[in-house]
């Protein structure tokens, strides 16, 4: 097991201070470390990716939580825009969905019952009408 | 940020270290459209520690890919802890990136790993007012930290890319604090004997 040296904690406290930018008190025999510390910080920028592959990433992220959102009323919101699905996000939605929910297309059964019962009332009108007019004939007419 | 949590006795006072991501940790949790926020937040560091790590800007974008979809995968699993491995998001997926670097290069051995130099576009961040003498020194230094064994080239990283301390740096390393400390100081040593030979 590592043993921690004093000097291992001095520098710690030392770089905290580097990284802050502040001044932190300087001993001699720990300058030489510090200095190449301050080296190290210069030497390492962080890296920012390209713009193009953050959107990217952002636009499966939000096909990623689609599933997620359970009943799939609304449609993804997605990080900072609205994504378009390409082939490439299909792989993901497959793979996180799980058990699909059924997915109905065209009127929801509600509005199928309000058709049916319309289609039937206007077909009885239709036979009352024409029963009124063959019986009407049948009699002798009244024109 | 710290918090003072008090037990039955007020004065044994425990302090708890406070997840600055816990709200939107908590929002992601309930909404997973409010996941973006945590993304935008960590997209460029995690992209950086990988190609660091893995030196091809190629890699590093999958290795970023793979982290990100995990975390979301795994967000409801994750539970913020006082202490421990973990106990902050941020330690939780600088985790994750660690363990898909690792398997990314067990994967991906058959690829030499480019020169630092030539990975990354180090023209692009200088300053302008560096004299060549202290570009050439920084260059020296990067090759010099690059060619750290895998644990310590980690830890100057996180320590110094990503400002990350070393009770972090433990976490994520799974490590004591002390001993990230340790690591940092030989790491250091060893760069400055590179450099004056």
């Amino acid at each position: 097991m590592t043993k921690e040296r004093p000097t291992a904690f001095e520098l710690d406290l030392a770089i905290d201070h580097l990284l802050r930018g502040e001044h932190g008190p300087v001993e001699t025999d720990r300058e030489p470390l510090l200095a190449t510390a301050r080296l190290v910080r210069e030497a390492l920028p962080p890296f920012h990716p390209r713009f193009g592959f953050e959107e990217h990433l952002a636009r499966r992220l939000a096909a990623a939580r689609l599933p997620a959102r359970g009943s799939g009323e609304a449609s993804p919101t997605p990080i900072g825009r609205r994504p378009a699905l390409s082939d490439t996000d299909l792989p993901v939605l497959a793979a996180s969905a799980g058990p699909a929910a059924p997915v109905t297309v065209g009127p929801g059964p509600r509005r199928r019952g309000l058709v049916a019962g319309g289609a039937i009332a206007s077909g009885v009108s239709i036979a009352g009408a024409a029963l009124v007019v063959w019986r009407r004939s049948r009699s002798g007419g009244l024109f | 940020m710290l918090w003072k949590g008090r037990g039955r006795s007020s004065s044994t006072a425990v302090v708890v270290p406070f997840d600055a991501d816990r709200p939107a940790v908590e929002a992601a949790k309930r909404d997973p459209d409010a996941f973006g926020q945590l993304y935008r937040k960590y997209v460029a560091q995690i992209y950086s520690l990988a190609l660091y790590e893995t030196r091809d800007p190629h890699t590093a974008e999958d290795v970023t890919e793979a982290v990100f979809l995990r975390a979301l995968s795994g967000l409801d699993g994750f539970r913020e802890q006082g202490e421990g491995a973990a106990s902050t998001f941020r330690a939780w997926l600088y985790t994750i990136a660690r363990h898909t670097i690792s398997n990314e290069r067990r994967r991906d051995r058959r690829h030499p790993a480019e020169p630092i130099e030539l990975a990354l576009d180090l023209r692009a961040t200088d300053d302008t007012a560096a004299t060549a003498e202290t570009r050439l020194e920084a260059e020296r230094a990067l090759a010099a930290v690059m060619e750290l064994p895998p644990e310590r080239r980690q830890a100057i990283i996180l320590r110094f890319v990503h400002e990350l301390s070393a009770r972090e740096i433990g976490e994520i390393m799974g490590k004591s604090e002390g001993a990230v400390r340790v690591l940092i100081h030989r790491a250091l040593a060893s760069v400055r004997q590179r450099l004056e030979s």
